[in-house]
């Protein structure tokens, strides 16, 4: 059994997460694609804000915020008789389709969608994307057609927004502002004047009184759907400590990046969640050179073609040494070798696939 | 001030430690100000003249209620978890108040430079359009003036302007391009420069057909072989960066070290004095 079957084996979640620029995307499609090889009905979604899925998929016309099936090449894919479906999470879209299907009262949806909060929170403000992320995950696990998410993580710092997200969501409904603010009757100005709560009146300084009446009435154009809210992020929350889901950790090879990945993992433990593999993409080819011992210099570029044949070959292999000093300090990732050029379409993806199938 | 900015992984760090050190050198007094609080910026910058502040979302609101007068009380709000609150609430305040004390710093005066490692491509822009967006929907308070002084502060041409990142390959080309057009039309701040860092000495190479009759001639082929394709990329990328950015374009090489120090980084940032490299 290859690492990557027993990454994908009794999961029904795989979340790649990663340093920003080391081919997490591409991964999150390799992945796909090689489970969809492997009978799954695979669905890819790209919470980063970067198009780069669809781009990696060969797609012309780019994602949409519903999944797309694509069509897969029976020669380049042997044996394919899965399903390899993508989307990209558009927080706007999102927002109101969870608005829309979770009202409670006639009307609501549209009183909640007309506050220009919620206009603005899903296309200027940041953090949307992350609160998203954790509802169309739950929407995405509960759809009959997959069988197989992989969640596509915005770089580190955010990806962990986005796994916390639920839990932030929970505390926030649970916080005792949020419960006065619900709670109290009339509009947040009066609510304010004859506030005697002095974290409120704080919250309200800070802020400003205007944006408070929009949060409240923002929040409050959301009255009954908070259990709704609670409940999906409880069941996300779960879902990401669960043996079902699996965490792939994607790395560079260069020292400051896997530095990054020692972190990124640490920070997935100290939230109970494990790093099931780690997968180093784009690493240099050993190129069977011995690397000098004594301090690197460059050469000239009028130099003999070859000495400068030499220097580049040294130049190469002291890349591999320093690359495969820093990954040791990850245990023993899945090593990738760098595919020259750009990964850009179904043809290149499946080259990546088999690396990371055998 | 100049605002570095660049997908994460293409060296926007590497390029933040280079300016500093370039500029250090030429006499001015440089502030850094990292905002993803990597340590790496003060590795570059150990046992220079370099100065390096670290700003994080949580500090940079604590330090903003007590600048508006709350006192002990911005410490009681932090314990309280309404922090927390008033950033679920209105996400786009950690932005503001982050980039208000990167303003805070400029409007000091102690610096004639200050470099602003900002965070990666999709989210630099959402983090500059988080002030037009609080904007929109805040109508006045302290929260609407710190917006519109941040604002002021990046649209003002002559103090501040942004340097794009990007590596020799096809996607961070296309993907710094993209992030430049909307940092220019979209928030307005101006773009002085561009940077391509990390290059491979894959280009200008010998043909493999010049290497016969030495040791190793098989492996010194296909080194050359492989360095060409990888060459053709990195030239193409190069190329395509150059004629898109609209601004100066500098080349930095990529060290074949494990991890760049504070002396890797000085020699950056003299090569970046001069030119960068061919």
């Amino acid at each position: 059994m290859s690492r990557l079957d027993a990454l994908l084996d009794g999961r029904s979640v795989v979340v790649c997460c990663g340093a920003g620029g080391v081919g997490k995307t591409t991964m999150s499609a390799a992945i796909g694609l090689a489970a969809a090889r492997r009978g799954r009905r695979v669905v890819v979604v790209t919470v980063d804000p970067a198009k780069r899925l669809g781009e990696a998929l060969g797609l012309k016309h780019g994602l949409g915020s519903d999944p797309e099936r694509l069509e897969l090449d029976g020669d380049l894919n042997p044996g394919l008789n899965g399903e390899l479906w993508a989307m990209m999470l558009d927080p706007t879209v999102e927002l109101e389709r969870v608005i829309r299907s979770h009202a409670v009262r006639p009307g609501q949806a549209d009183e909640a969608l007309a506050n220009p909060f919620t206009q603005s929170i899903g296309t200027a403000l940041g953090g949307t994307q992350e609160y998203m992320a954790t509802e169309v995950v739950h929407r995405l696990v509960h759809d009959d057609r997959f069988d197989l998410v992989v969640v596509d993580t915005p770089p580190s710092d955010r990806a962990m927004e986005v796994i916390e997200a639920p839990d932030v969501l929970v505390r926030f409904l649970d916080h005792q502002v949020f419960k006065l603010l619900m709670g109290t009757g009339g509009r947040a100005m009066r609510l304010l004047s004859a506030a005697t709560q002095p974290l409120l009146r704080a919250v309200g300084r800070v802020i400003g009184t205007a944006v408070l009446d929009d949060v409240v009435d923002f929040l409050r154009s959301f009255t009954g759907m908070e259990a709704s809210f609670r409940e999906r992020a409880v069941t996300v929350r779960r879902l990401w400590r669960s043996d079902s889901t699996a965490f792939v950790v994607v790395t560079a090879p260069r020292p400051d990046t896997v530095a990054e990945s020692g972190r990124f993992s640490d920070q997935l433990a100290a939230a109970g969640i494990d790093t099931d593999l780690v997968i180093a993409n784009r690493c240099s080819p050993a190129m069977g050179v011995e690397a000098g011992a004594d301090p690197w210099s460059p050469v000239a570029l009028d130099a003999d073609p070859v000495d400068r044949a030499r220097a580049l070959a040294d130049w190469a292999a002291r890349l591999y040494r320093a690359e495969s000093d820093a990954l040791a300090q990850l245990g023993d990732p899945l090593r990738i070798d760098r595919i020259p050029g750009d990964v850009h379409d179904l043809e290149t993806l499946s080259v990546l696939a088999d690396a990371i199938g055998t | 001030m100049l605002l570095v900015l660049g997908k994460g992984g293409v060296g926007r760090t590497t390029t933040c430690a280079a300016i500093a050190h370039g500029a250090c050198a030429e006499g001015l007094r440089v502030l850094v100000v990292g905002l993803d609080g990597r340590p790496t910026l003060s590795a570059m910058t150990r046992g220079t003249d370099v100065t390096v502040r670290m700003v994080s979302a949580g500090s940079a609101l604590e330090d903003y209620l007590l600048d508006q007068g709350f006192g002990g009380f911005a410490k009681r709000l932090a314990s309280s978890g309404v922090i927390e609150v008033v950033g679920a609430a209105a996400p786009g305040i950690h932005d503001l108040v982050v980039l208000g004390k990167v303003k805070q710093f400029a409007n000091e005066g102690r610096w004639d430079l200050i470099v602003v490692d900002a965070p990666a491509a999709g989210h630099a822009s959402s983090m500059l359009t988080s002030v037009d967006g609080l904007l929109d929907i805040v109508e006045g308070g302290p929260i609407r003036e710190q917006a519109i002084a941040v604002r002021d502060l990046l649209l003002n041409h002559d103090r501040a302007a942004a340097v794009m990142v990007t590596l020799a390959e096809s996607t961070p080309v296309s993907e710094s391009l993209e992030l430049a057009e909307v940092t220019r039309s979209e928030v307005g701040v101006a773009i002085a420069a561009g940077v391509v860092s990390a290059v491979d000495p894959v280009r200008d190479l010998p043909s493999p057909d010049d290497i016969h009759g030495v040791r190793g001639a098989p492996v010194l082929r296909a080194v050359l072989e492989r360095a060409a394709i990888d060459g053709a990329v990195v030239s193409a990328s190069i190329e395509r960066f150059q004629s898109g950015l609209g601004a100066p374009v500098a080349l930095l090489p990529r060290l074949p070290v494990a991890g760049v120090t504070a002396d890797e980084a000085r020699l950056l940032g003299a090569l970046l004095a001069c030119g960068g490299v061919r």
